[in-house]
């Protein structure tokens, strides 16, 4: 009998010493109060402000994680019924031969899927793995986010007083995504884009991906990767915006060129879901020149922290910071024109 | 053997992150999070996934499944597969916890502009009744004297801030958020009230009743809410104002 208890402990020995930790934290944040009650009184009076920091990282980065979460997971289960009822062959029949009407097409693939950025990304790794080139599934990954409906019908009930910048947003998003697709094909050759695991997992059909638990297991893979790097992307983007003070970048908000530069970096840091960002921007639209709020509407939903992290996970790193350099410039470019267009 | 324990610890950790979100909704903090337009679609993405994960789980232990195709890596263990099961666990253990009066300070106080008049007239058939309605026609317009007079009922919570409040004036703030708390703005409204700092304290959450009155405020004539009562209440339910859209 004594045996019997040893070998089974020794069995699940790491499950019980995990299920001790998890126990013991949860017993200690749950007397959280009194055992800062404690602290304060020993100790200095800085400390509440540095536990009142750390809860509000906490707080924005489980928001970011729990907002994003559910858009990845509609991701990764259209990105599923993608690879499983959409074969090779039919890919090729459905999307043009011509590469202008299939980049249009991709442009626009984003009408009929609209959801957050991070949803799109599962989609893009589908579309390639189904055989679309990376400048295809990149033109998509870069348009979806801006040209579909929903993120049109915000933008408009948002800036309706100020078309410039609807119109802008709409028109820079197609045209900056379509560039940088081709600068980045054009600079890195088709093999320099994706990385090494990402290209052998589209060689290859899973012989053992049929029926429910198949289901189950493509939805594991592909899942994983991405989970990681969101948790990954919402603790930067939490940390950033706890260390760095958003009215420094305010504080610059009336110079027209620096004030786009401040707004790209400000989408970049915000990591915010394209279908709202147009009321966030909103705010500032007393400070910031309609450029600086185009040039915010067009990079932010194309590349912010959560997304590099995401495109980590299929891009390599020399691309990454291609298609990040391409988009901050051109999108200060749109900002520029805008802003010289509507003086 | 390898695989089987990493894919039950990945499965667990998927299981867990969905866990985060149904905690936080039967505890009727997910609000805290996200945006109530959000919690519908969350909820039932989350319990898709949940369903999935314990599918797999299940045909596993059933089918005694040992290895995988070698295509399907789950990828080597990293650091960041600990950051994401340290915030999973995180949310897990910890109490749900709004942003407090330290982010007031890390964000730009802004105002919002909808194409609208800065200083509108208020409709008799619907009053402002939201802290964000207040803060539109109070930081928006340049009229101090336009809503003189006008009643308000606040809540909020009192935000030190050294610059802004003076002895016999202090901010009440609270956060506006357009999709989750990552972009909450702050939104401060001036309260007109004697020896404040030795009855509340920076946090604090306060139900204020009064009205709009002009006072000069650090050398500049603002309109403040001078208070006819100021009671310290727990937080609401709902410490955020939602941006309606």
């Amino acid at each position: 009998m004594l045996d019997t208890i040893t070998i089974t402990f020794r069995k699940y020995r790491h499950v019980a010493v995990g299920l001790l930790a998890f126990f013991t934290a949860y017993f200690l944040t749950s007397k959280l109060d009194t055992i800062l009650i404690w602290f304060k009184v020993q100790s200095y009076s800085g400390y509440e402000d540095v536990i009142s920091k750390l809860q509000d990282f906490l707080t924005i980065a489980l928001s970011v994680f729990i907002e994003s979460f559910p858009f990845l997971l509609l991701g990764t289960l259209i990105s599923i019924l993608v690879q499983r009822y959409i074969s090779v062959e039919l890919f090729r029949k459905l999307l043009p031969k011509r590469w202008l009407p299939r980049r249009l097409i991709m442009s626009f693939l984003g009408v009929f899927l609209p959801v957050c950025e991070c949803g799109n990304v599962p989609l893009a790794r589908s579309l390639m793995n189904r055989g679309a080139s990376p400048g295809d599934a990149l033109t998509f990954l870069l348009a979806a986010p801006i040209l579909n409906p929903l993120v049109l019908l915000t933008t408009w009930q948002a800036f309706r007083f100020e078309e410039s910048i609807v119109i802008g947003r709409f028109l820079a998003g197609f045209l900056i995504a379509n560039l940088v697709a081709i600068l980045v094909t054009t600079l890195l050759r088709n093999r320099n884009i994706v990385t090494d695991d990402f290209a052998k997992s589209c060689l290859v059909d899973d012989p053992h991906s049929h029926g429910a638990s198949g289901f189950a297991q493509n939805f594991t893979v592909e899942l994983w990767p991405m989970l990681k790097m969101l948790a990954f992307g919402a603790v930067i983007a939490a940390a950033v915006q706890m260390f760095v003070p958003r009215e420094t970048l305010a504080s610059v908000g009336a110079d027209p060129f620096l004030g786009i530069i401040t707004m790209i970096l400000l989408g970049f840091i915000i990591s915010i879901c394209s279908n709202v960002d147009a009321f966030f921007a909103l705010a500032f639209a007393r400070t910031f020149t309609p450029g600086a709020l185009t040039a915010f509407l067009v990079s932010g939903p194309m590349v912010d922290i959560k997304m590099v992290a995401l495109l980590k996970t299929t891009f390599t790193t020399r691309a990454i910071i291609l298609i990040c350099s391409l988009v901050f410039s051109l999108s200060l470019l749109s900002g520029i024109i805008i802003n010289q267009v509507i003086r | 053997m390898k695989f089987i324990n990493k894919s039950y610890l990945v499965l667990t950790t998927i299981i867990l992150a969905n866990l985060v979100t149904v905690k936080l909704y039967f505890e009727n903090n997910l609000t805290l999070y996200i945006h109530p337009r959000y919690v519908l679609f969350t909820m039932i993405m989350n319990c898709i996934s949940l369903v999935i994960a314990g599918v797999f789980i299940v045909t596993m232990i059933a089918k005694k499944v040992h290895t995988t195709p070698n295509n399907l890596s789950l990828g080597r263990p990293s650091i960041v597969a600990l950051l994401l099961a340290c915030l999973v666990v995180a949310g897990l253990i910890f109490p749900a916890r709004s942003l407090s009066s330290t982010s007031v300070s890390q964000r730009t106080i802004t105002t919002n502009i909808d194409g609208e008049p800065a200083c509108p007239d208020i409709d008799e058939q619907s009053p402002p009744k939201e802290f964000q309605d207040w803060d539109r026609l109070l930081n928006n317009c340049d009229e101090p004297l336009k809503y003189q007079g006008r009643s308000v009922l606040l809540e909020g919570f009192v935000y030190d801030s050294h610059g802004l409040n003076t002895e016999d004036s202090f901010s009440l703030a609270r956060f506006k958020i357009s999709c989750c708390a990552v972009d909450a703005q702050p939104m401060l409204l001036t309260i007109a009230e004697q020896d404040w700092s030795s009855r509340f304290k920076a946090n604090q959450w306060l139900h204020v009743e009064g009205s709009v009155q002009p006072k000069w405020v650090n050398g500049k004539l603002t309109a403040v809410i001078e208070p006819k009562s100021v009671k310290p209440i727990p937080q609401p339910q709902d410490p955020y104002d939602f941006l309606k859209f």
